[in-house]
Formats: C-alpha cells, structure tokens, sequence
C-alpha cells in the first residue's frame, strides 16, 4: 500500500511500540524511562486515502443483485445507487429525519435544517467542489468537513496457516483494503467530497484482550468515525454498547446476543451463530419432511458452552416444537481435535447406526471418517462456514459423497462451478489495479479481497446515504437502506430495521467426493424460517 | 446385545464397550509412558503425547510420499520418536536432574510445545492434517452394530502386546530391572555400578517409542491432528493421568486398566448422556477418588519429598543489610521510581496501549496467586487460569444479579476462595505433581461443566456478561488511562499482600510446610490449615484478577482462560519469571504478554516455549535472578562489603558465649511425663515396633540404643504423632494423645529433631527460629495480610526472641543463611535452637550427632544437657554414638528387632549379656569402647560445627 508518498506503511505503528518497550526497559531498571520516550508516540499511520476522491473513471459500483447468484450478472455502468433498491441517495431522497439519535427505516435527512442528504442520482457526479459546512457533523468523533476516519481491524491468523493451508492465506491485507477503497471511492463520491482515511490495526483472534485494544486504538486514540473487521473480531461490544460507534464485520461468531446489546450499531455479513443454527434446523426439517421414515441424529461438541447453548436452543429446542426427537451425540473433545475428529466419533457413530439415524446433522466432521469404516452411510447436513471447502478437508471421499450443504457465503464459487460474478471480478481487479498479484479464489487472500468489497461498498453506500450531516444513527439509518446489496463475499442481501446482519438468500450445495469439493446444487434462494 | 440398569434407563450395549475399551487403551498407552517416565526421572512428562508427534506424522512422509514399505516407515518412525525421547532427556532432563520437580515439569510442558510447533512446521504437515493416514492391512468384521476394522484391530491388538512387551522388558531384562532399581533409589544403584543416566536416556526413548506407537495407532484412526495437537490435549492428558495416579504410578497393569476403565466408564457416560458435562465430572471424581484412596501414593511421594523446595531462588537481603540507611532508602527509591516509571509511561501510552498494559499488569497479578500457591506453598495448580475465569464470569454475575459495584468483587474473590479450597482438599492427602493433577482436571471440569451452569454463570452462553468500571474515589474507570492505573493498582495491592504473607508468619508457615512438612509438624504447623489458606488466599487473588479482567474486558462472553491449556500457560509464564517472587510474576506477565505484542502471535509461541527452557537450564531462578543478582551484586558496591561479610564483626569460627541459664523449673522427679504403653506398628508384614511400652520421667535423659532397622525412628514418629499405632497408646503430660496430630502434640510441648536435620531449605536459621516460635503466637492470615497491629506485635516479638535465641547460641553468622547453606552440624544446633524457641518440655532428639565429625561430637554432649537444663525439659535421645550416650544419659533402653530388650541405668544395660549379643555383637573393640567413661562437660561452650563453616 502507497501513502502516498511511496512509502511502505508502518502498519501497526512500531514507533507506538516502542513505548510499551520503554516500559519494559522502565519496570526492568526502576527508572524514569518515560523521560526516554521523547513525547506522545505516533499514531497509527493512516493509509492509502490520498487522491482518492481525485480518481475519476474508475471501476463503478456493485451491479444490481442477480438471481440466484448465478454468475450470469451484468456489470453496472457505475455509478451511485444501483444496489440499493430504497435508493436512499437520490436527490431530494428521504423523508425521515435522523433527529437526535433516533433511528428510524426511511432514509435519512439533516435533522436540523431538514437539508436533505448530498447522496446523488444514478450517474450523477459527486460534489466534488463543495464543501461540508462546518456545522455538519460537527462534535462527531472522526468526522471533518472533508475526511471520514475509518478503523479497519484486520484479522490475523499468522499462527493457523500452517494447519489451516491457504484459507488462512490472506494476503497483503492492508494493501488489499487500500486498493478497494480507493477503487470506491472514486467512483462512489461521499457527500461534499469528504474522503475516507482508514486506520488499520491486526488483532489476534484467540485473544480478547488483543481485540479490546484494538477497539480502544480506534476508538479512543484514533477517534475513528466507524469500524469494519473483517471476522472473528472478539469485542463488538466494546465497539458498538460502549462507545457508540458503528461496526461491521463479516459475522462468524456474532451472537444474537451481540446484535441485540450493540444499539442497533453492529452489522454483520453473515448471520449470528443462532439464526445459523436456526436456519440450518429448519432446512433440515424441510428436507426430512420429503423424507418418510427418515431418523435425524445430532452431533456436536460440548468444548465450547456457548455453542452447546445454542445448539440446545436453535436445534435440538427447534426440532422438539416441530415433533421431531433426535438421537444425540457427542464429543468432548477440545477445540485442538475440532478440525479432525477425536475419539469420542466411534461411540457416536455406534449410537447412530444402531439407533437406525438416516440422516446426520453435525459439526464434528471427522465423524464420517469413523462412519465409513463402520460401513455406516447416512446422509449429513452442513450449513454455513460448515459446508466451505475449507472445513471439509478431512470429509471422507466415500461417506461425505452427497453430504448435503447449505450456504450462504460464495466461498469456493469456483469448486462449485461458479464463475466468479462480474461484481467479483471487478472488485479482483480493484486490487490487481493496485499491483496486488491476483489470487486463487482458493486462498484466503480472494475471500478477504470480497469481504472488503463487500464491506467497504456497504459503509460507503451508508456514509452516502447518511448525508453531509454525518453521525453514527444516520450512518446506521444510511446502511439500512442497504436492503439489496448483490453480495461478493456472502449472497445478496440487505438491512432492515430489525435485521442488522445482510444475507437474505441461502442456496443448497452438495459434497463430492471425487473432488473433495462442494457444488451447488440450487441456485441462490430467500432464506428459510429463523423466527 | 444391550445390558440396561434398572431403574435409570442407562444402556450398557457390548459393542459400545468395545469402542470405550479402544478408546481406553489408547489412554493406556499413554499413561503407560507416562508412568515409565515418572518413574526413573520423578517427573509427570507433559511431553509424552508430544513426543510421538514427529513419528506419526513421518509413517505418512515415508510410507506415502516416499513409497517405502509400511514395516519400514513405521520401524523409521519409531526410531524417530525413540530419538525424540532421548534427545529431551539428555538436551533438557538430565540438565535439570537437581532441579526442583516442578522445574522439570514445567520443562516437559516447553517440550511439549516445542514439538507441536515443530509438528505444524513439519515438511508437508498441512497435507498430513488432512491425508487419510495408511494402515499397514485391511479387515471388516462385524461385532453387533459395530465393523472392526484395521485401525481399531491395531488398537485392540497393539496396545496390549505393547504394554505387555513394556512389562516383559521392565521384568525380564537387565535395563528393565536397572532402571526399577534407579527408580526406587537412584543414589544407591548408582554405586552398585548400575549407569542410572544412561538408563534415564533409555527410559525416556522407550517412552518415546511408545508415545510414538500410540500416536501412530491414534493417526491411524483418523486422528492424526489429535495426535499432534495431544502434545497439550488436556482432555487426552487427564484421562491417561487420572489413570497413572489410579495405578500409584508405579504399577503398568494397574494403570492400564485403569485406563481402560476410564475409557468404559467415558464411553457410556456419553452414550446415556450426551452433552450433560457428566464425562468431566467423571474424570474429576476419578482424579480425586485416586488421589484420597490410594494410599499408595505416599511411597512415591517421599521419592519427591525434596522436589518442591526452590533453593533460595530468591534470597532475602539479611537485615542488617537491608536496614542500612543506603539500602533501605534505595530500596524504596528503586520501588518508587519503578511505580513512576509505570505510571509515567501510561500517561504517553495510547489507549490501546493502555488496555494492553492493563492486560499485562493483571496477568501480573494472576500470577501472583501462583506464587503463593506454588512458590510459597508448593502446591502446583494447573487449573488456575480457571479460578481467573471463574472470577470473571462471577463478577458479571454477580453485576447481573444487581449486587452493588463494590460487592462484586468481594463476590468474586469469595466464589473462588469457596472453590479453591475445594479444590485443595487433595492437597491434605498429596501434594507436588499428584496435585497438579486434580488442579488439572479441575480446569477440565470447569470449561466442561462449571462455565455452563446459570445458578453460577449466568449469563455465560449466548448472552454475554456485562462488567461496567464505575468509579472509584470520583475517578471514572472508563478511561483506559484511570483503568491502567486502577489495574496498577490491583497489581500494588496484591504484591502488597504477598509481600506481606512471604514477611510474616504466615508465608513462613507455607514454606516451612512445603519444605519439611514432618518438621513443620513438629513446630505446631497444621499442614491441613497452612495449604487450605494457601489455597484460599491463592484463589482470593485470583478472583481478584478475573475481577480486573473483566472490567479490563467490560462485555465479554468467551474468555480464552477457560481453556484448561491457559492454565499450563500461566504456569510456565510464572515460572520464566520466577517463582519465588513478586518480582518474577511481573517480569513472566511482561515476557509471556509483552513478546506476542512486539514481535507477533509466532514469536510469541517460540519465545515462551524455548524462552522457558533457555531459563530453566541457564537461569534456574527465572528471569527474577537476573534482578536479584543485580541486586547482590549492587548492593555491595553501594555498602562498600561484600554482602557475605557485611557483619564485620562476625567470625567464621564458632562464637564464645556464655551458658544458658538453667531453668527455674528444672527438677527430677519421678512424675511420668511421657508414657508409651504397647506400641506395636508395623509395615506390611515388616514388624517395625512390637510391644514397647516405656516410660519418661520429670528431667530425666533417656537413651534409646538399637541397630539399624531397630525401630528406633519410628518409635519416635509414634510418640510425636508421625505415625499410627497399630495398637497401644500415648500418654503426655498425663493426657492420652494417641489421637491427636503431631502438631496437635507440639502445642502440649512435645518437641522433637529428625535424623536429616534438615529443617527448611529455602528459610534462613533465623526465619526457622521465627517458624518455631509460631507456637506460642501463631500468625493470622488477616491482621498478617492487613499489617494490623496485633501482627506487627508479633512479629516484633518473634524477631525479638529468634534474634536473642541466635545469640545465646553463638549462631550469629548463620543467622541469615539458608538452611541448605548451613553444615549438618550447624543445622542441628539450628534444630535444638528451634526446640528452645518452642519451649518444649519433652523433647526427642533422632540422633542428634549423625553426620558430624568425632571430635566435635564429644562437645555435643554438654550442650544438649544444657538445653535441657535451660528449658527444663525431659530428654528421649536416639543415639548410635555409644560413649556420648553413656556420657549423657541417665537412663537407657536398647531396642531390637522392633521389641525393647533392656531398659535401665547405661552401666547396668551397657553389660548387659543381651544387649551385647544384640547390638554389640561379639567384637572386641566395640564392647571395649562402649565402656569408655563419659568425657566431662566443660562449661564453656564453644558451638562445635562452627569451625566446618564455609565463610561462603
């Protein structure tokens, strides 16, 4: 990524570091290091901004969402609006205020003078050349009349490559984000010009603490304006209850819980484990239902209480209103067998197969390995992150042939005979425009390339949305008028004002053995019951 | 076919039990070298499953990707994992073989996370993650609703052959019986010519070869990243060590099947009862059912005995030297400018800094509750990072439950000080490395069960807990600065207390107990109530960080400490620091914490694996030494004296001193003061004391003379309450005591020395003296902890009375050596200093002059008739040294064989026909010494070792 200037970035800040080296050298000594440090550290460098809003004739928008996802969509033409079916940034657009924090569905206007938004027609130039008054957004925390500070939290998985292969490949993430917000940027225009300077900080996923001091780094030090991570960022709270600022992130392992506590204020991609676990129970009811005689077993670990509770409530709770009574397995294992299997799998297997289960909901997948040694082949059902190419390395090609999966991610599109959409491909060549070496739609390095396009295109639709007069409610009311977003990393989908998280769609897919892969099976499809 | 018990529907299908029985056997394996391991190096291997890693993963490499024949890649491999083996145990363990068990064990856990790094970074690991794993043949055959197939064969097959083979080469073959022979006692094979290192080096590589042979079998399963993650796989751990403490680590068959059994029972559980945590709850009843039920446990225990004691890891500045004007006021700039440095530094800090910096500071703190539980105490945890978390989610709790902020600590202090002492009531029956493991499978339970339970949790699942800050004095904890601060603190206040506890009765008493609990016995100590504070006061702090952890934290619903693995992780943080100190906790926060941060997640993983071995092969005291010596050598420089010669007064010869003045209540009379009356103990089969009855009288010296093997000791370890008589009783001061426990004896001034004359490693004579005069003013935890004034009293008094004791005995130059630092002879007039210090009015003396040169034990004599004298006491002496007893007795008694053959005057016994025959035997030299006459006392006294001291 360029600052500009040419320069490398100085991504987490190493001079920041030097003070907590300081302290170390201090405590060590008992000596005043503090007179070593030489004032306040610098800040986290912020990126890749720079003569964004100067580039003109760049890639446009997302195109409108297609059905099913099929690949067959058109390019859009750019230009503004054309995912958003509410079209909250037309001109003139959006009858509801944004009074006082007050979040309402309809578009949002300035709540003080009743000035409407600065969002533009399809086609129409942005406001380049005029400015915000001083009096917009003014007191909002990494607002000015001409920049909007963005934090973006970066998931770092350095130590899980080795095991998890290229899915865990995400390459030059900074740099990625940098060339799709500037690829946006140009062509999506925000109201009076004003430019996104992003702040990026890693964080490490099996650390809270991590998470929390990123959260602190943008809020508290960076005075970000916004949030976006891309996943498993482990303080949505700190965020979004405690200091009132806007999040996204892509949505695996948000809870529920999460959505309902953050204010309104956190966005996901994908949806909370809970309506997951819902959505794929309720799929499950369907197809047992075309399915005489059929006997569902569930199997799942117990290593980690709070998936326990939602299989509890989501499945097992789900299939008792619904008259079915399930055999139930499971493993105790802890989470380092989780991704093959432990030795708890040929009890469970045992219990199945003499229990006469047909057909298999579970999350322990090393369990197939164990069944078609047992000779025992019932019919499996994944959802989610469940049913991706990266978490079926260990399927067994005979037993897990026909597992049957739903999904709502586009994740491994290409094992599933998916071309990459148009959307896709034009949000690849925002990076490869940046001399961003194109990635293997395997790696890790294409999913995060969509999760930013995604992620980025939502918020700024949302900051276009929210008007000049941006605040963290209109900024929240602007993405809610996201309500078709044609989706690069998940399905189309969009917000609504009790739905914080995107998806809208879900498509069925199917386990091959022959090429260790899941294809779809349906195209993309609205979402079944989650209520 | 299915059995069913009656009444509650549980299921018991065969074929499940075959499943349960492979599963078993695959913790066999496992426990097996587990046992093999502890039993030649006293050590619980963490690093056993880890070991096997490399050669699993290698049948793949070589059989698959290289083509050999399977016989030939498995025969690689094992030789593999055998040379993994062998390479640990002469690159780290034989390094270490001095050190302190828990060093050694903390050695394995680096081990094992060396060798799972090494497993993920292996050629093509990623691909053997998720390669099917060959198998040697194929098979299907049906048994009920279950196919055995190859895997599962080799399992049903292998294992047993294995552990069979293990048995048949421990019994049949010379290393086997070598290495059995080391294992009961390593110093004497040693000079029978057996090569006990090279049959460590052999025994660890057989275990290699094993951990290898069940990796590969449990690979073969499927599970090859179980395997290579098993390194560290607590739920793989406990089971196989729920079962090695089942079979005492001593029996493999007994183990083995344990471990089968477990495997069943695990099986079942599962089976009737999915999802329940029941299987966790099992393994915590079978842990702690093994460690109160196995009365085995206490042979190899003493095997141990030592291990625990840190040896001055952390020397304290004598005080003299620490109360010189330069010291003491450089003391408190240095702490000073260090608290300022901190707070300094937090006032440049960014807020993310800041939070990472609480961070830091409260695993500082958790920390600290490892220090007086393991430092202190010698109890090992390794579940303590759940007690941090329990802490935590009882504090949202509690939030939740409405309790005012400032009780919500105190509730999550009190929750955890319940279940720490729950927790530690093993540690009544065992202590070191079997406790370790009920801490363990307590970590295990907690994330199993524990963590799940609403009337406790609440608000753990999918609902997070919500932990506000508040404010505290008007100042908002909402800033991360005032958090840091808050934090910092936390962090001053429990260093304060532990500070505390280490200066003052109380931390005394733990470490008195942890290194000599039969000592500390004898000195009042109640080993029961100073390990359950331990425990309690432990479990305090650390509620007390997941208290700060969760305000650090705010909203929180998953928190990476209630993974049992964060417990071995704190652990291994604590001891890189050092154990010992406060000092050494903050420096562990800062590595273990700090290095992740800097340098990223890798460098991290690889600097608190390796960094912990680097540091426990070259820097034994942790990172705090490096401090320390600093500080030892600093302090001289600033002092202008070496810190050894400080008192330039002292000299390294023995000091003269005047005699003690007798007491004013000495007398001889016949009262009976101390009665056994048909005491009969025996071992087994082995008859140790049989029908001894004898009496002791008001002042009167009585000697007790007997071979080797005579029962002498045990006949004092009946008196003082060490041992159990089979039948007859005890009778002190008129009062039957055969019930009470020997601390319970020492308050009814029962005071006794022990052959070792060890007393307390780590403590320095003065601080003994301090220990023994806990009797007569016991420390309290509170006003100890608070420095209340009834404490400070007290401990002004002890300093007081220890400092007068020293000098009425001429031990001046010793006084702040530590006891491992002092000669036998010294430390055994170290132990009859103790006895004054007690006030003891009968008092056994186990052979009083063992280990001290002829010459000066001639001068011995007087000065225990002057002890008693000065304290008025009734004296039970147990002596080998004929002439002294002759001198010194009035009366003697001559045991043999476990039966009292004689007992009167030491003339008239010293003739005695049967007593010669018995203990003299026939040869002429020594019945002719044995009736040289006493040497006369000399009234000044000179205290007889000091010339053998060391200046050093």
């Amino acid at each position: 990524m360029n600052d500009g200037h040419g320069t490398e970035p100085v991504a987490p800040s190493l001079r920041s570091r030097s003070v907590v080296l300081a302290l170390i050298v201090g405590l060590l000594l008992g000596a005043m290091s503090a007179a070593l440090l030489g004032g306040r550290p610098a800040r986290l460098a912020p990126t890749g901004a720079d003569g964004i809003a100067q580039t003109d004739g760049g890639p446009g928008v997302p195109s409108a969402p297609t059905a099913a996802g099929s690949g067959a969509a058109a390019p859009s033409a750019g230009g503004l609006g054309s995912p958003t079916a509410a079209g909250p940034a037309g001109a003139g657009g959006g009858a509801a205020t944004d009074g006082a924090g007050a979040t309402s569905s309809t578009p949002p206007t300035d709540g003080a003078g009743g000035r409407p938004p600065q969002g533009r027609g399809k086609g129409q130039p942005s406001v380049l050349g005029v400015s915000c008054s001083k009096l917009d957004s003014a007191g909002v925390r990494g607002v000015t009349p001409t920049t909007i500070k963005i934090g973006i939290g970066l998931a770092d998985l350095t130590l899980l490559e080795p095991v998890l292969g290229p899915a865990a490949q995400f390459g030059p993430q900074q740099q990625i984000f940098d060339a799709v917000l500037k690829a946006l940027s140009a062509s999506n225009p925000l109201p009076c010009g004003r430019k996104i300077v992003p702040v990026y900080e890693k964080y490490q996923v099996l650390t809270e603490a991590q998470s929390r001091a990123v959260c602190q780094s943008f809020i508290n030090d960076e005075k970000v304006f916004a949030v976006i991570t891309t996943f498993s960022f482990r303080s949505p709270l700190c965020v979004t209850q405690e200091n009132k600022t806007f999040l996204i992130d892509q949505g695996y392992q948000l809870y529920n819980d999460d959505f309902a506590q953050s204010g309104g204020r956190l966005f996901g991609l994908d949806p909370p484990v809970d309506i997951w676990y819902r959505l794929w129970t309720s799929w499950v009811i369907e197809r047992l239902a075309k399915k005489p005689g059929a006997k569902l077993g569930v199997y799942y670990n117990t290593s980690n209480p709070e998936r326990v509770a939602v299989v509890q409530a989501d499945v097992l709770d789900v299939l008792k209103a619904h008259g079915i009574t399930p055999v139930v397995a499971t493993s105790n294992a802890g989470a380092e067998t989780l991704v093959t299997g432990d030795p708890n799998d040929p009890a469970a297997v045992l219990k199945f197969k003499s229990a006469g289960v047909t057909d298999v909901m579970m999350s322990v997948e090393n369990f197939m390995q164990q069944a078609q040694r047992e000779d025992y082949h019932p019919r499996y059902y994944f959802a989610g992150s469940d049913a991706e190419d990266a978490n079926s390395g260990r399927f067994d090609a005979t037993n897990g042939d026909g597992a049957q999966g739903l999904v709502w991610d586009r994740v491994n599109d290409y094992s599933r005979g998916v071309a990459p959409t148009a959307d896709q491909e034009r949000c690849v060549r925002y990076a490869t425009d940046a001399g961003i070496a194109r990635p293997r739609p395997e790696y890790g390095q294409w999913n995060l390339t969509m999760i930013a396009c995604d992620e980025l295109g939502i918020v700024i639709k949302g900051i276009i949305a929210a008007g000049a007069n941006l605040t963290t409610d209109r900024l929240v009311l602007g993405v809610r008028t996201v309500t078709s977003w044609p989706g690069y990393f998940v399905a189309a989908g969009g917000f609504t004002a009790s739905k914080n998280w995107l998806i809208d769609e879900s498509r069925e897919a199917q386990y091959y053995g022959a090429c260790s892969c899941w294809k779809n099976t349906t195209d993309f499809a609205p979402l079944g019951s989650y209520q | 076919m299915t059995l069913a018990v009656p009444g509650v529907g549980f299921e018991i299908p065969y074929d499940v039990v075959v499943v349960g029985i492979a599963k078993g056997m695959t913790y066999g394996l496992t426990a097996v070298g587990i046992v093999l391991v502890y039993r030649v190096s006293r050590v619980i291997n963490f690093a056993h499953s880890a070991l096997g890693v490399l050669a699993a993963l290698a049948v793949p490499l070589l059989a698959v990707r290289w083509g050999l024949p399977y016989g030939l890649a498995l025969l690689l491999a094992l030789l593999i994992g055998s040379g993994s083996g062998a390479v640990a145990e002469l690159a780290v363990i034989r390094r270490l073989s001095t050190a302190p068990r828990l060093i050694v064990m903390v050695a394995t856990i680096a081990i094992a996370q060396i060798a799972s790094i090494a497993a993920v970074l292996a050629p093509h690991g990623n691909a053997f993650f998720r390669a099917p794993y060959p198998t040697p043949f194929s098979v299907s055959w049906k048994l009920g609703h279950l196919v055995v197939d190859a895997p599962l064969l080799m399992v049903l097959v292998a294992s047993p052959l294995l552990v069979a083979s293990l048995v048949a080469v421990r019994n049949r073959t010379g290393f086997g019986i070598a290495s059995q022979a080391a294992a009961e006692n390593a110093e004497a094979a040693w000079l029978t010519g057996i090569p006990v290192r090279r049959i460590s080096t052999m025994a660890w590589a057989l275990a290699g070869l094993y951990s290898s042979a069940a990796a590969v079998l449990l690979a073969s399963s499927g599970k090859i990243g179980g395997a290579s993650a098993g390194g560290l796989s607590v739920n793989l751990l406990v089971p196989a060590l729920a079962a090695a403490i089942l079979g005492r680590l001593s029996s493999i068959w007994v183990t083995y099947s344990a471990a089968v059994g477990i495997g069943v029972a695990e099986t079942l559980i599962e089976w009737n009862y999915p999802g329940n945590g029941y299987v966790q709850i099992l393994m915590l009843v079978a842990v702690l059912a093994g460690l109160f039920f196995r009365s085995g446990l206490s042979e190899p225990l003493r095997g141990g005995e030592t291990g625990w004691s840190l040896g001055g890891a952390v020397r304290a500045l004598p005080p003299d030297v620490a109360r010189l004007p330069l010291v003491r006021w450089g003391r408190r700039l240095g702490l000073a400018a260090t608290v300022l440095a901190a707070v300094a530094v937090t006032t440049v800090m960014s807020n993310a800094q800041l939070s990472l910096f609480s961070s830091v500071v409260i695993f500082a703190v958790m920390g600290l509750s490892l220090v007086v539980l393991t430092g202190f105490a010698g109890q090992v945890s390794l579940g303590q990072a759940a007690f941090v978390a329990l802490g935590a989610f009882g504090a949202g709790k509690a939030y939740a439950l409405g309790f005012p902020m400032a009780s919500v600590a105190a509730y999550s202090i009190a929750i955890c000080v319940v279940t720490a002492i729950l927790v530690g009531l093993p540690a009544l029956r065992v202590r070191g490395l079997f406790l370790s493991v009920a801490t363990l499978a307590f970590a295990l339970f907690a994330q199993g069960w524990l963590f799940g339970q609403a009337f406790l949790m609440k608000a753990y699942g999918t609902s997070s807990q919500l932990l506000p800050r508040g404010s505290v004095l008007g100042l908002g904890l909402e800033s991360e600065k005032h958090y840091a601060w808050f934090s910092l603190a936390g962090l001053a206040v429990a260093a304060a207390l532990v500070h505390r506890v280490r200066s003052t009765g109380v931390g005394r008493s733990m470490i008195a107990v942890r290194d000599n609990e039969p000592a500390a016995m004898t000195f009042s100590l109640s080993p029961n109530r100073v390990k359950l504070t331990a425990f309690g006061l432990s479990g305090g702090i650390a509620g007390f960080a997941g208290w700060l952890y969760g305000g650090l934290l705010v909203n929180y619903s998953d928190i990476s400490l209630t993974a049992p693995r964060a417990s071995l992780e704190l652990v291994v943080m604590v001891v890189l620091g050092g154990l010992g100190s406060v000092t050494g906790a903050v420096l562990g926060a800062l590595w273990v914490q700090g290095i992740p941060y800097f340098f990223g997640d890798t460098w991290g993983v690889f600097s608190s694996a390796f960094g912990v071995l680097l540091v426990l092969l070259f820097l034994r005291g942790g990172l705090a030494a490096i401090v320390f010596r600093a500080r030892d050598r600093l302090v001289p420089v600033l002092t202008g004296r070496p810190l050894d010669q400080v008192r330039g007064s002292v000299r390294q010869e023995g000091v003269a001193r005047p005699p003690l003045p007798p007491s004013p209540h000495r007398r001889r009379t016949d009262a009976v003061v101390l009665e056994a009356r048909n005491i009969s103990v025996s071992f087994g089969g082995n008859v140790a004391v049989s029908d001894v009855s004898l009496q002791l009288h008001e002042g009167e010296v009585l000697g007790i003379l007997g071979p080797n093997g005579a029962g002498k000791t045990t006949f004092f370890d009946v008196l003082t309450g060490q041992v159990r008589p089979d039948q007859g009783r005890v009778i002190l001061h008129g009062m039957d005591v055969t019930a009470l426990r020997p601390e319970q004896r020492a308050e009814l001034l029962l005071g006794r020395t022990f052959q070792q004359a060890r007393l307390f490693d780590e403590l320095t004579l003065f601080e003994s003296l301090q220990v023994a005069l806990e009797r007569q003013a016991p420390s309290e935890l509170v006003p100890s902890l608070l420095g209340l004034p009834p404490s400070r009293r007290s401990e002004r008094d002890k300093c007081l009375r220890a400092g007068e004791l020293i000098e009425l005995l001429g031990l001046e130059p010793f006084a702040h050596r530590p006891m491992t630092a002092l000669s036998t002879g010294t430390r055994r007039m170290a132990e009859l200093a103790a006895v004054v210090a007690m006030g003891s009015r009968v008092v056994l003396l186990d052979e009083p002059t063992a280990g001290i040169a002829q010459a000066e034990v001639e001068q011995f004599t007087p000065v225990i008739r002057e002890i008693a004298d000065h304290l008025g006491a009734s004296l039970i002496v147990v002596e080998h040294d004929i002439p002294l007893m002759m001198s010194m007795v009035d009366r003697l008694c001559v045991l043999a064989a476990g039966r009292l053959i004689a007992d009167g005057p030491p003339q008239v016994v010293g003739v005695d026909p049967a007593v010669i025959a018995a203990y003299l035997g026939t040869d002429a030299r020594v019945v002719q010494r044995s009736g040289r006459p006493a040497l006369s006392a000399t009234r000044s006294v000179r205290v007889p070792t000091l010339t053998k001291e060391k200046a050093s």
